[in-house]
C-alpha cells in the first residue's frame, strides 16, 4: 500500500492537462522560484496572493456569460408578477428569446436586467433560487451544467499553487454572490476569497429577524480599474500572480506585475473553435485586444488553448 | 482577548476584525499585534482610485469618499461584503456591535454573541450607561443592549470581575 502510494504521488504531474508549453514551463518556474527557502525570489506564504478572472479565464462565457443566462432564465420565471415587462425594453425582447435585441440596448440593457432579478429578496432567497438553477439547467451548446463548463487546466493550476501555500482569489466582474454560490465546490475557493461586482445590501429587522436585502442599485462594478480597488478593499495585499482572459483583466494584471520582486502575469487567448470558442480582438464577450498587446510587450504569459491544453473540460 | 483569539484559531476558526475603525489603519498593525492577516480585516473604507503616475506606473489613490461606514448596520453589511459568510461567533463592547451580534446569532445552529463590558476605573475605563456606569462619549453600552444579551443568552463579560488581567504588560 506505501508502495502504490509513492507511485501515485511521485509521478504524477500536477498540471498534467497541460502539454509541456512554454506556460506550463514559466507557471512551474515562477512557482519554483518564489517557493525556494533562501532564494533571490522567494516569497513569504502569506504574500503569496494569486487573483483569478472568472469568466472566460475559469469557465467558459460563450454564447453570452452565464450570469446572464441565468438572469434571463429569471426573467421568464418572474414575468407573471411583472405584467408592465410585456411592453417595456429591455424585459419585451428578454422574454421573446430575442437576445441580439437585449444586447443592442447595449451595457445599461443588461445592467437592467440584471438588477431586476438580483434584487428583492434577501440573500438567502437569491442563493436557493441560484442553486436550484445551477442544478437544473443546461448550457445552450454543449448540454453540461454551467458548473461543469470549467477549464480542466486551470482546476489543476489552482490545486498546484494552493499545494504551494498560494491563497487563491478570484476577481471577476462577475457578480460577488452569483460566484460565492458556487465557487467553493467548483474552484475550491471559499466565498470570503471571492471578489465581484455588487449591488446594494441593506441590513434591517424583518418581523424581529435580522436580514440582508437585496436592493436594486448598483454599488460596484469590478472590472478594469475597478479590480485593482477591489483587491485593495478585499484583500490589502498587492497580488503577486494574476490570470485573465481579456482587456477587462488589463489593470489587475499591471497592478500585480508593478510590484517589487517576482511576479506573474497569464492570458488566456481563445483560439480553439472545435473544442471550445475562438474569439479575440473584436469580440463584444471578453474582447482581448490592447491586454494582449501589453502582454506580449511585457513578456507576460499567453496560454494559446488550441495548443497548449490537452483537455479543456473536465468531459469529454 | 488575545487568549481568545488564539483558542478559536487554535480550533479551526478563521478570525476576522470587523471595526468601525479605518480598513487601513487596523490593517497596519493587526497583523503583528493579533495575528489577524490584512485580507481578514473589515473596517470603514474610503475610496481608491487606480490609475497612473507620470512614468504610466499603476498607483492606487485614496480619495476622499466613505464607501463603508462600518458600524451599527454597516457591520453585517461589510461582513457580507467581504466575508460572504454568517459568522458563527461575534464579540463586541456596545451598540455599535448590536447588529452584528443579531446577525451572527440568528443563523441556525450553534452560535455565539458576546458582549465586554467596561467596568474597570481602576486597571481600564468604565462606560455604561448599562449597570449605572458612566455615560460617556467614548462608547456607549445602553441598559436595553445589557437586558437583551441577558434575554438571550449572550455572555457579557464584566472586565472587573471576570479578567484576571488585561493589559499584557500587567505581567502574570
Amino acid at each position: 500500500m506505501a508502495l502504490s502510494r509513492s507511485d501515485g504521488a511521485g509521478t504524477s504531474d500536477p498540471l498534467a492537462s497541460w502539454k509541456d508549453c512554454h506556460a506550463k514551463k514559466s507557471i512551474i518556474d515562477f512557482v519554483a522560484r518564489v517557493t525556494k527557502a533562501g532564494g533571490m525570489d522567494y516569497v513569504a506564504p502569506e504574500e503569496r496572493i494569486a487573483t483569478f478572472d472568472n469568466d472566460g479565464t475559469l469557465w467558459a462565457e460563450q454564447p453570452y456569460y452565464f450570469q446572464l443566462a441565468y438572469a434571463l432564465d429569471q426573467i421568464k420565471a418572474k414575468a407573471p408578477q411583472h405584467p408592465e415587462w410585456q411592453d417595456k425594453e429591455p424585459f419585451k425582447s428578454a422574454l421573446a428569446g430575442d437576445l441580439k435585441e437585449v444586447f443592442a440596448g447595449g451595457n445599461p440593457a443588461i445592467i437592467e436586467i440584471v438588477a431586476a432579478t438580483h434584487s428583492g429578496m434577501t440573500r438567502d432567497e437569491f442563493e436557493a433560487e441560484l442553486h436550484e438553477w445551477l442544478a437544473t439547467t443546461r448550457h445552450p451548446k454543449t448540454n453540461k451544467l454551467f458548473t461543469e463548463m470549467v477549464f480542466q487546466p486551470m482546476l489543476e493550476l489552482l490545486t498546484f499553487l494552493r499545494a504551494n501555500d498560494f491563497k487563491t482569489f478570484i476577481v471577476s466582474g462577475g457578480g460577488i454572490e452569483f460566484m460565492r454560490t458556487f465557487a467553493e465546490i467548483t474552484y475550491g475557493v471559499h466565498p470570503e476569497q471571492v471578489i465581484g461586482s455588487s449591488g446594494k445590501v441593506k441590513f434591517e429587522m424583518r418581523d424581529g429577524k435580522p436580514v440582508l436585502i437585496k436592493l436594486p442599485e448598483l454599488d460596484f462594478v469590478n472590472n478594469n480599474a475597478g479590480k485593482p480597488a477591489a483587491i485593495q478593499k478585499h484583500i490589502g495585499r498587492r497580488p503577486i500572480a494574476s490570470f485573465g482572459n481579456s482587456d477587462g483583466d488589463l489593470e489587475m494584471l499591471q497592478w500585480t506585475t508593478a510590484g517589487n520582486g517576482a511576479r506573474f502575469a497569464l492570458l488566456i487567448h481563445h483560439n480553439d473553435a472545435i473544442r471550445e470558442w475562438a474569439y479575440d480582438r473584436n469580440s463584444s464577450v471578453g474582447k482581448l485586444d490592447k491586454a494582449a498587446d501589453e502582454a506580449k510587450a511585457r513578456g507576460w504569459t499567453i496560454v494559446d488553448m488550441k495548443n497548449d491544453w490537452r483537455r479543456v473540460f473536465p468531459f469529454g | 482577548m488575545q487568549e481568545v483569539l488564539q483558542y478559536l484559531r487554535a480550533n479551526g476558526y478563521k478570525t476576522y476584525i470587523v471595526s468601525g475603525g479605518g480598513q487601513d489603519f487596523v490593517r497596519a498593525y493587526a497583523e503583528q499585534v493579533y495575528g489577524i492577516p490584512p485580507e481578514q480585516v473589515v473596517g470603514s473604507m474610503g475610496g481608491t482610485k487606480f490609475g497612473y503616475d507620470k512614468d504610466g506606473k499603476p498607483v492606487l489613490a485614496r480619495e476622499p469618499k466613505l464607501l463603508l461606514n462600518d458600524d451599527v448596520a454597516g457591520k453585517p453589511e461589510g461582513i457580507h461584503m467581504v466575508i460572504g459568510r454568517r459568522p458563527y461567533a461575534a464579540f463586541g463592547n456596545s451598540i455599535g456591535d448590536r447588529p452584528m451580534l443579531e446577525y451572527t446569532t440568528a443563523g441556525t445552529g450553534a452560535r455565539l454573541g458576546m458582549l465586554v463590558l467596561h467596568d474597570d476605573p481602576q486597571r481600564e475605563y468604565a462606560y455604561g450607561p448599562a449597570q449605572g456606569l458612566p455615560d460617556t462619549r467614548i462608547r456607549t453600552f445602553t441598559p436595553a443592549l445589557y437586558d437583551e444579551a441577558t434575554k438571550n443568552d449572550r455572555p457579557v463579560i464584566s472586565m472587573k470581575y471576570d479578567w484576571k488581567r488585561i493589559f499584557a504588560f500587567e505581567g502574570g
